[in-house]
């Protein structure tokens, strides 16, 4: 072993155990220091393990939730810039019951802002999770779907995009710095016209990162990591998992009819079928007649709206 | 000595865990249920900032006690950070470090919103509109009733 595997548990101690418990920023000094103290380890490998230790927290991990509140919103309304809202009170009713009951059964039921769903007046198959919970669907991804079962799918999708932060994780560090930097702003100072302007900048930089992704598509890892969420938000509402693999065939069966969205943006929907398979566990769900009827209400003011 | 190593290791871990059961709420509104499940029953709603002390995590909830009624609190509305809403308080005029204390409306903020409405970068009027869509509990009660979903695991 053994110094070897000491230098191990010191290095679980640095990263891993940290998140368990409450407060624990000074665990990976104190793993070391222990290290130090008897002997096992020297001044560099300390050092090292520091290092690790310290530098898995990214600039987008330290936002708060409110500045994350801040950055949705107005990637929402850069979403907005380019497809128009559609204003149906009733279907949009509809989107928020379903949302909500899945929001619910996620690992992050509040946001700081909660969750809000909308339709927009496209015929694009897509859908967009803006941080802090602003989920925005097209209409032709609505009208793709073929249930009520296979949009909670859309739905839980998108939440789970919302609940991994995959949004502000697309902004690149650098923009982060003045808003990261806490020291020297008091709460509820107004800001001086330097410090506003640079954080205009650096906002819209940030806003700018993160429609590139929502435009461009997450990365197949976070694709993967979001279908395996949208399974286990299904599974606890009681919607058949299965909703997401009917979901996705039904999508690829009309990427011959669309352009853009999820067609050109994301990982083919038989790898994603292939990737979310094995998080099934079959769970049996009897179908609803009124599930269906009331998407089928829902959906023809969709469709009469085109 | 390597027994003598884990020993020390572990008794640090666990006086960490145990001294560490104040956090703070960092969402608008959060709930406080009687059971740890977002359809538990609400018992009282906590504000953005509030300090609470919890218990054990015990999937992704929190056990609490408010105003001496126990109930449960998702941990992602949770911060181990003491968060400052006002200026001129003693943390914020000590310079607590950023890893304990987090200055409520620091960094990206309203006055940045309203900079970049001001200039006109973003029109936010349907963003605005999308928070009065939402679902009372009630009605989500009775959608899944209706929808015969029995799910309600966590």
């Amino acid at each position: 072993m053994n110094r070897k595997c000491l230098i191990l548990i010191l290095l679980a101690l640095s990263v891993s155990i940290p998140p368990l418990f409450i407060g624990c920023e000074g665990l990976p000094e104190a793993g070391t220091a222990v290290g130090q103290a008897f002997g096992v380890i020297d001044d560099e490998e300390a050092d090292s393990i520091l290092r690790v230790g310290t530098a898995i927290q990214n600039a987008w991990q330290r936002l708060t939730p409110e500045q994350e509140y801040y950055i949705g919103r107005a990637v929402a309304a850069k979403v907005f810039q380019s497809y128009k809202p559609l204003n149906l009170p009733e279907a949009n009713a509809y989107l928020n019951l379903l949302g909500q009951s899945l929001v619910v059964f996620s690992d992050r039921p509040e946001t700081f802002g909660g969750y809000h769903f909308m339709l927009l007046d496209s015929d694009e198959i897509n859908a967009f999770a803006a941080p802090d919970g602003l989920i925005l669907v097209t209409r032709g991804m609505v009208q793709c779907c073929g249930s009520e079962d296979e949009l909670a799918a859309v739905l839980a999708h998108e939440i789970a995009h919302v609940v991994e932060k995959h949004g502000v994780s697309a902004i690149q560090d650098a923009r982060l710095t003045t808003a990261v930097t806490t020291a020297a702003t008091e709460a509820g100072k107004q800001l001086g016209g330097d410090e506003l302007s640079d954080l205009v900048e650096d906002f819209e930089g940030s806003i700018g990162d993160i429609t590139k992704t929502l435009m461009s598509g997450y990365s197949r890892g976070q694709e993967r990591d979001a279908d395996a969420g949208a399974v286990r938000i299904l599974r606890r509402a009681g919607y058949p998992e299965t909703a997401l693999i009917t979901m996705l065939q039904r999508m690829e069966q009309r990427f011959g009819k669309t352009r853009g969205g999820f067609g050109s943006t994301h990982p083919s929907a038989q790898s994603r079928i292939n990737s979310v398979t094995p998080e099934i566990e079959g769970v049996s769900v009897p179908a609803s007649p009124i599930r269906q009827q009331r998407f089928a209400k829902a959906m023809q003011a969709v469709v009469v709206a085109n | 000595m390597r027994i003598k190593v884990l020993l020390v290791l572990l008794a640090l871990c666990a006086g960490v865990a145990v001294a560490a059961t104040q956090m703070s709420v960092q969402v608008q509104k959060c709930v406080v249920r009687a059971k740890p499940n977002a359809m538990g029953a609400r018992i009282v709603e906590l504000a953005y900032g509030d300090r609470i002390d919890v218990g054990s995590l015990q999937n992704g909830w929190y056990p609490v006690t408010v105003n001496g009624v126990s109930g449960w609190v998702p941990a992602s509305s949770l911060s181990t950070k003491k968060i400052v809403m006002r200026s001129g308080t003693g943390d914020a005029a000590t310079g607590a470090s950023s890893e304990e204390v987090a200055m409520a409306g620091k960094g990206f903020n309203k006055q940045v919103e309203d900079e970049m409405q001001a200039q006109g970068k973003l029109d936010y009027t349907w963003v605005k509109k999308m928070y009065d869509f939402t679902a009372k509990e009630g009605d989500i009660v009775l959608f899944r009733a209706q929808g015969s979903l029995t799910g309600g695991g966590q």
